[in-house]
């Protein structure tokens, strides 16, 4: 399993777990606006991903994850 | 500490901060990283803002294209934001700051607002950009568009305008900034606000609560919401008081951050929304709680949204341990309009809130109250919210504004006790609201004085119900039609308009409304005239193509025509809408569910089909 596809596991796991959408609902390409987060549950998703993850992510960087797989690249990014 | 009360206009307080650097006055900014609060003085943050100020001028190459010019600010931190603020303030130009994509919803919706107020005026606007955040904007940016970014460089790098020619001298009466009115509503509304609205605001609100000279501040508010930029960052700089500051995101994931530093810094004074108090109160650990040293605070300052009286209850009884009374929670009420505060309670008593009978609450009604409480612990277990609905004091009108209630016409109410409109004069009353081109038969305005259409010296209408009651103003109601959910403004015409589109109907066939202004929980919900029920195709494509900017809808209720509750004119009564909904009285076909699990349910429908 390559580190993208372990974060991915990790974080759809999470984001099922926090918005109630079921795993098999969420994919790489999810949107996380078009499917109905608002920018404050968006904010507390990014809270529980720097909580399992272990990092902080700026605003800048909070402002520019709009898909699950910005979120995956960005802690591969961070924790590389 | 000094105070620079004596001055007239902001660019003299910004020249006082650089000529008398006060040890200790600084803007503390949280660095979520490192875990520290950054702090830079006054006196630099001052020069760094002359400094960049000159950056503006090389940009429009003479000194006098920046006068009266519209500075878009559009950065992530409170340290950049500043520098461009007062940079842009320095050389006469006028700053505006934009709410980032992360509260906007988008960076689509940012740069909504960069083309819609970039070609206002006579001049396309500057846009200031923090550093690194301009390849993400840049596709979306029109190419007449000057962006100027904004490095984080040592201040040795910068020409300094220090004592410079180049400096503008502004007069008390000349536009300091543009301050939008909700500003994460998209409704492109803008008031002008002059040097002397800042200077009699900043004033008024120190009078009101008998400030000394060693105050220190919190705050965690946007720099582009005017309670964050007047009521905490310019009354701090303007009084020399420390200020430290996190944005809304590191508040949001971490509330119990902001109460320690409050505690660790020995701040006296925190300014935050029902929201913020209410978040602290669900987010913060007992154990954390009891291990915060909070005593030494002597404001809490609320204000911006409407207050609950049990989200101070709940604050109270959490941080009870923490060393907060009830007499330090000081209600305040606010808008953009009168630069930000209007009035504030009184700093000698405890807080007080009347009860009432909610179905006596209306424009010219005599309000029945039925209790008057405080918030003290006795006071607030004898409240029975199931009974009656709470409402808080606002105060009493800060120093040189007056505030009157007025009916549906506009005529004075005299009498205390009687519901109306809130109606402000007085010193702090912005200059106007700013115009659009749209406005102007010419095309581009173009002068300062032209962009405004000025509020004179007449009664400026605030949108909000209110009633008098021994001496002090309580906020009822909206008129205004305004949704407020996690501390962000939803503007209602707004979002009936997108909602009209996508269902092909006519706006006033459609009416948004929160289902109770007093529990942030409460629904919002859509009532939608239309002759019969969608099927479940037509569900899915409209729960797909909802606009998901800022969209925060639970419900939608498809009633037959002529079940939205209107005035004799045919006006939609939003207030009626959210009465009857409560009492179970709104009549509708079909109830739609909205959230973020039915969306994708939706898209997945949709694209198995």
């Amino acid at each position: 399993m390559s580190n993208y596809d372990q974060i991915y596991s990790r974080l759809s796991a999470l984001i099922a777990e926090k918005t109630k959408l079921t795993e098999s609902d969420i994919s790489p390409e999810l949107n996380l606006e078009a499917s109905g987060l608002d920018s404050f549950a968006r904010i507390e998703l990014i809270l529980v991903v720097e909580t399992e993850f272990d990092m902080e992510l700026t605003d800048a960087e909070s402002a520019n994850v709009a898909t699950v797989d910005d979120i995956v690249k960005i802690i591969e990014l961070k924790s590389a | 500490m000094l105070a620079h009360l004596h001055t007239s206009t902001l660019l003299e307080v910004m020249n006082e901060h650089v000529a008398n650097p006060s040890e200790g006055s600084a803007l503390h900014c949280w660095d979520g990283s490192q875990k520290i609060y950054h702090p830079v003085g006054y006196g630099e943050l001052s020069q760094r803002a002359f400094a960049f100020g000159a950056r503006l001028i090389e940009q429009c190459e003479q000194a006098e294209h920046i006068h009266g010019r519209v500075v878009m600010i559009a950065c992530h931190t409170p340290y950049a934001t500043l520098i461009a603020f007062y940079g842009a303030i320095s050389v006469g130009a006028i700053p505006m700051i934009f709410p980032m994509p992360l509260s906007l919803g988008s960076h689509e919706a940012l740069s909504e607002r960069i083309k819609h107020w970039g070609f206002m005026f006579e001049h396309p606007a500057l846009l200031i950009l923090e550093e690194g955040l301009t390849e993400k904007f840049h596709d979306h940016i029109p190419p007449e568009i000057t962006v100027v970014r904004l490095s984080d460089s040592p201040l040795a790098e910068w020409q300094t305008l220090e004592n410079s020619a180049n400096q503008h001298v502004p007069k008390v009466d000349d536009i300091a900034f543009f301050q939008t009115t909700s500003s994460s509503t998209g409704d492109h509304k803008a008031v002008s606000i002059s040097h002397s609205n800042i200077i009699a605001n900043v004033r008024g609100i120190r009078h009101a609560v008998e400030m000394d000279e060693n105050e220190r501040m919190t705050t965690w508010l946007p720099l582009f919401h005017d309670m964050g930029l007047v009521g905490t960052v310019l009354f701090s700089f303007g009084n020399d008081y420390p200020l430290f500051i996190m944005t809304p995101t590191q508040f949001v994931k971490r509330p119990s951050i902001w109460m320690k530093g409050m505690a660790e810094h020995k701040c006296t004074i925190a300014t935050a929304p029902n929201f913020g108090f209410d978040y602290c109160s669900r987010l913060v650990s007992e154990k954390d709680a009891a291990a915060l040293d909070l005593g030494h605070v002597k404001h809490l300052f609320i204000g911006a949204e409407p207050i609950r009286v049990s989200t101070i209850d709940s604050f109270l009884k959490k941080f009870k341990v923490s060393g907060i009374t009830p007499q330090i929670i000081r209600p305040a009420y606010g808008l953009a309009e009168s630069t930000i505060i209007t009035s504030m309670a009184d700093p000698n008593e405890t807080s007080q809130f009347i009860c009432l009978d909610a179905d006596a609450i209306g424009i010219g009604q005599n309000v029945t109250i039925l209790d008057t409480l405080s918030f003290t612990e006795g006071d607030l277990a004898r409240y029975d919210s199931s009974k009656n609905i709470a409402v808080c004091t606002a105060g009493k009108a800060i120093h040189g504004m007056l505030i009157e209630i007025v009916d549906e016409d506009g005529a004075l109410i005299q009498e205390e006790g009687i519901a109306g409109e809130i109606a402000i004069t007085g010193s702090s009353v912005a200059m106007g609201y700013v115009k659009g081109i749209k406005s102007e038969q010419d095309g581009k305005t173009s002068s300062a004085a032209s962009m405004i259409e000025s509020f004179g010296t007449q009664r400026v209408g605030t949108g909000d119900m209110g009633v008098f009651f021994d001496g002090e103003l309580y906020i009822l109601e909206r008129i205004k039609n305004l949704i407020i959910r996690n501390g962000e403004n939803y503007l209602v015409s707004a979002l009936e308009e997108q909602l009209a589109e996508l269902l092909d109907i006519s706006h006033e066939h459609v009416a948004v409304f929160d289902s109770n202004i007093h529990d942030p929980e409460s629904d919002i919900v859509v009532l939608v005239e239309r002759h019969s029920p969608i099927d479940d195709d037509a569900v899915n494509a409209l729960l797909v193509a909802m606009p998901k900017e800022a969209f925060p809808i639970n419900k939608i209720l498809l009633a037959k025509s002529r079940e939205i509750p209107r005035t004799t004119s045919g006006k939609k009564r939003h207030f009626y809408c959210r009465k009857m909904y409560q009492k179970e009285q709104l009549k509708h076909q079909q109830a739609i569910e909205v959230s973020p699990q039915r969306i994708v349910q939706a898209m997945n429908a949709i694209e198995q089909k």
